[in-house]
């Protein structure tokens, strides 16, 4: 792997992270009680339209929750070398000695491992998703899943979902097909949705109205909405620099929607205290 | 097919114009810029309209569909003969009339074919619409129905088994009726 030099973060960035708003106390401290205990702790990212955005999303969202004090490890079931997600942590990844397993260290955040699927991806998944269920409160495996619904199939169950679409109708109705799978395979999975890019707030809201609404009558599935997650300039750029945006200093429209869309996954999840 | 509740009665059939007005204002975005241009010897425009992008010069047939079809033919000449002094009339803002000109024929008995017929012998695009009068004669009802060419119609969406092969959403077992259900539910977004 290229040696980058990683000590180029500024003060900014480690300021960012040693800023989280998330007392340091509270991922010691875990969560009581049955809720905490159903919880589900392997999140599948599932962006069926775009690999690209689904590899990003998921390592930004990891960066986030790990921000909020959560140990999070990261399976990229895409593990493409371009754009999975070990392309979009380019800059802040680096291998662990005699392993496979690449990490992300950054200060003021728990370390994140990063997990690729090849060689032994499948196996590798179900290790994880039990080793996950045992770590219990204040972890997640955050698995990037590709649009391969059979392998979804045969994956372990007991996951939460987080579905990322655009406003089309194609890629609304993969996520609806998704939704139904899911909730197929485990009736108690949470599954929450994103738009990607939509063109405002309000059809953004109108579509999820619809679509959540479908999806209860049909399925008497609950789907949660997380907002939507703004392209924008420094978006494109952080892609380009395998640096992830969350991490970027400069304002960004892009960032605070995914710094939302993190915050209102984990509060939906009463991992967070609403605002 | 769009309905107009607006009901009319026989006397009021000479309003024709109006209601179109409304239709094509409220229906399809068109500013209607003026009624009844021109004259009957050198042609005649019935509502002359724009949405920005086109000048539309509507006719609206109250006889057999060729009479309508060369009143709206020699209303399109007489267009193109005073463009110059409609622009000048006409501000940019109210309508461009250097914009790309575009036919309107509304018509109760167009011919089967005539779409077609009119696309390939125009040299301007030509837009028919049928309208048709229910209920009482003293008190009807209208109905406008357009007759687009197949290509501008809208795109016929794939089928649910192409759909299910394209997308790969084939093992979430979702029936024909769901797809199709789910399509009507979402609608169009962008």
């Amino acid at each position: 792997m290229e040696q980058v030099n990683r000590l180029g973060r500024g003060i900014e960035d480690v300021s960012r992270l040693y800023l989280s708003d998330t007392p340091r106390s509270d991922g010691d401290k875990g969560e009581k009680g049955e809720a905490a205990l159903r919880r589900r702790r392997v999140v599948r990212i599932i962006n069926p339209g775009s690999a690209l955005m689904g590899a990003f999303f998921t390592a930004n969202f990891s960066l986030e929750l790990a921000r909020h004090r959560h140990r999070v490890a990261i399976f990229d079931g895409e593990a493409h070398e371009t754009d999975g997600v070990e392309a979009m942590l380019r800059n802040v990844v680096y291998p662990e000695s005699g392993a496979e397993v690449l990490s992300v260290r950054l200060y003021g955040i728990p370390d994140i491992s990063l997990y690729r699927a090849r060689p032994d991806g499948a196996e590798r998944l179900f290790e994880l998703a039990r080793a996950a269920q045992s770590y219990g409160e204040g972890f997640w495996l955050v698995v990037n899943t590709p649009h391969r619904m059979d392998d979804l199939v045969q994956g372990p169950a007991g996951f939460d979902a987080v579905l990322l679409s655009t406003l089309e109708t194609s890629p609304l109705l993969q996520c609806y097909a998704y939704v139904k799978l899911i909730r197929q395979i485990d009736p108690d999975s949470r599954i929450s949705l994103a738009f990607i890019d939509p063109a405002s707030d309000a059809r953004a809201m109108d579509a999820f109205s619809r679509f959540s609404a479908f999806a209860l009558e049909r399925l008497g599935a609950c789907v949660d909405y997380l907002g939507r997650i703004v392209r924008d300039e420094l978006m494109d750029r952080s892609i380009a620099d395998h640096r992830p945006l969350v991490l970027c200093c400069e304002p960004s429209a892009a960032r605070e929607s995914i710094v939302a869309a993190s915050r209102a996954f984990l509060q939906q999840r009463g991992a967070l205290p609403p605002e | 097919m769009t309905r107009i509740l607006k009901p009319i009665s026989a006397e009021t059939l000479g309003c024709l114009d109006q209601i179109f007005a409304q239709y094509f204002r409220e229906e399809r975005g068109m500013r209607i810029v003026e009624r009844s241009l021109g004259n009957d010897f050198t042609g005649r425009i019935d509502l002359l309209a724009t949405d920005g992008a086109r000048v539309y010069l509507i006719t609206i047939g109250t006889g057999e569909f060729p009479r309508c079809l060369f009143r709206s033919f020699t209303g399109y000449r007489w267009f193109r003969e005073n463009r110059d002094f409609l622009g000048r009339i006409y501000s940019p803002e109210e309508i461009d009339v250097t914009l790309p000109a575009c036919l309107i024929i509304l018509s109760q008995d167009i011919p089967p074919g005539a779409p077609a017929v009119c696309k390939d012998v125009c040299t301007v695009p030509v837009l028919l619409y049928r309208y048709r009068l229910f209920g009482a004669p003293d008190d009807p009802d209208i109905s406008v129905e357009s007759l687009a060419e197949p290509e501008d119609k809208p795109v016929i969406e794939p089928s649910p088994d192409v759909l299910r092969k394209k997308l790969g959403i084939g093992p979430a077992g979702l029936s024909d009726a769901e797809i199709l259900d789910f399509r009507a539910a979402m609608g169009p977004f962008e």
